[in-house]
């Protein structure tokens, strides 16, 4: 249950936002508009930024039309974001984007917006949610590097590849943070065949293997960062008591 | 953050993004296709500069794009220099420098101001197409000879691009006039022998310190032609203006050399934190994630 006061604060943050009951559901919606600047050397956002008239092209100024539905399902226990306005088709087409992924919209899950790796999501808020957090860590990054992709085809901190891939990569990010219940959260979100196969194989994952995104390339010369977090994967799986492959 | 930890991330800051990079890739091919029109596939045509030497910077770059004749065609160098330039000229706003042909877009008859693009003509000395003779436009009758492999080989194997690409923003936040060459040169002589590239700090003040220190009666020499002596045309006002700037940075960094804040000064690099209002919020990077997709 979202409280009043949590709305409130969102809400006077993001003003275009309206808080929605409708047919079961309940969402935030309207135009996100915001005004924020990235400093990538100190990595900080700065939301509403005094700038005067400074011109500073590190500054975005943006609206989207979004929808944030709250989901009261125990398998949805953060809220899924989607953009309305067709924005999103708009830049794809403007780069010729054949996979909508490449934007981080997954056309699966009913084009809901992957903010940041599912294991990531347990990792930031393993005593729940504040939802005006999930909207300046998460959701105002996002929309901010997509106007920022839109100018330099490019996500200003970078983004994760698809898939198993981008879960080995946050692996390699995050391994001193990791515990047990995030070891077998990474596990549950692997999809791919060849993942299971390496994490279960024996001995050392070589990099001259197949890589897990398909391109048939070497591990190692295709992604070389996902190969180091699925080593460290299965290095602390082995370590565990708990073996999650059996579960996943 | 270390005093190392923000030099690297401030050369991070100054890769040119993919954007930059396709927009590089689209006025080569541009110009290439406008000069094959020309004069058939009869030139070599690559990237020369800091795209091939893999020293740009976002802050300010241009592109080089050589265009070498063989030595077999009829033509000598300074007809080849003026042809070029009169075939540019159809499509392009054209400023002769020195030994290229900075070229501009025209829209509406006027020239487009975003970036420069200069197109550099010239004859293979044989047939190994290696060196090459380039027109020099100041001198009637001159040409010199030079390799462009050996400059990117030299260069790109220095063990020291990140400190060049550190010079040259330095030389741009703070308005110092050195030509591109001459700075490569100049950090390559001073970290010669040097084990420590890596360090950016401690290398980056070793090159302050010989600019303030050597610069007066520093000698450089062309690696790929020791008779042209790229110094000679430097003058002692310019090494002076150099060898104050070099000790007004020193003057900064030396009393706190580990103080990442006074590196930044020397940088001229704006703090994010200047722009935060009472009703700003702030998100640091332990905060942060970056998008994905399942």
């Amino acid at each position: 249950m979202i409280s009043e006061e949590e709305l409130k604060k969102v809400i006077k943050l993001y003003p275009g936002l309206k808080y929605i009951q409708k047919e079961g559901k309940r969402l935030l919606k309207g135009s996100f508009e915001f005004c924020a600047l990235y400093d990538a050397i100190e990595d900080k956002f700065i939301l509403n930024p005094s700038i005067g008239d400074v011109i500073d092209d590190r500054v975005i100024r943006d609206s989207y039309e979004i929808d944030v539905e709250f989901i009261s399902k125990p398998q949805n226990l953060f809220p899924e974001v989607r953009e309305t306005g067709g924005r999103i088709q708009k830049i794809r087409a403007n780069f010729n984007i054949t996979d909508i992924r490449e934007l981080h919209v997954n056309e699966n899950q009913n084009n809901t917006i992957c903010l940041c790796p599912k294991p990531e999501l347990f990792l930031r808020y393993p005593n729940g949610l504040e939802i005006v957090d999930f909207f300046n860590a998460l959701i105002l990054p996002y929309f901010y590097g997509l106007s920022y992709f839109e100018k330099h085809k490019e996500w200003p901190r970078g983004s994760y590849g698809h898939g198993d891939v981008g879960i080995f990569e946050f692996y390699y990010d995050y391994r001193d943070k990791m515990d047990i219940n995030l070891i077998i959260k990474c596990v549950e979100s692997l999809s791919e065949r060849k993942s299971m196969e390496y994490l279960q194989s024996k001995g050392k994952i070589k990099g001259h293997r197949e890589c897990i995104c398909g391109s048939k390339l070497k591990i190692k010369k295709c992604h070389i960062k996902a190969l180091e977090g699925l080593r460290f994967l299965k290095e602390d799986i082995k370590r565990l008591s708990v073996n999650p492959l059996k579960k996943a | 953050m270390t005093v190392n930890e923000f030099l690297q991330k401030l050369l991070k800051s100054q890769a040119l993004t993919q954007q930059m990079l396709d927009d590089l890739s689209s006025y080569r091919q541009e110009v290439e296709e406008f000069l094959r029109e020309k004069f058939g596939e009869e030139p070599t045509i690559r990237y020369g500069g800091s795209k091939a030497k893999g020293t740009m910077i976002k802050e300010n770059y241009d592109l080089d794009i050589v265009c070498y004749f063989p030595r077999e065609c009829d033509r000598d160098i300074k007809d080849i220099y003026n042809d070029v330039h009169k075939k540019l000229s159809e499509k392009y706003f054209v400023t002769p420098k020195t030994s290229a042909l900075r070229i501009q877009k025209v829209d509406n008859n006027k020239a487009k101001l975003d970036y420069h693009i200069d197109v550099v003509p010239g004859r293979f000395v044989d047939d190994k197409k290696r060196e090459a003779f380039l027109y020099v436009a100041q001198r009637e009758g001159s040409r010199i000879k030079t390799d462009l492999e050996k400059h990117i080989d030299v260069i790109s194997k220095s063990g020291c691009v990140d400190l060049i690409r550190l010079g040259k923003l330095w030389r741009v936040r703070n308005n110092i006039s050195l030509r591109t060459f001459l700075l490569e040169l100049l950090v390559i002589d001073c970290l010669k022998g040097s084990r420590s590239k890596d360090d950016l700090q401690s290398s980056f003040k070793q090159f302050l310190e010989y600019l303030r220190d050597s610069i007066s009666d520093v000698r450089l020499e062309d690696p790929a032609n020791t008779n042209n002596v790229v110094s000679d045309n430097w003058s002692d006002g310019e090494r002076e203006i150099i060898s104050s700037k070099a000790k007004e940075a020193l003057d900064i960094i030396d009393s706190e050399f580990d103080d990442p804040e006074k590196w930044r000064e020397i940088f001229k690099e704006p703090k994010a934190n200047k722009y935060i209002a009472d009703s700003s919020i702030v998100v640091t990077g332990e905060r942060l994630s970056k998008p994905w997709c399942a």
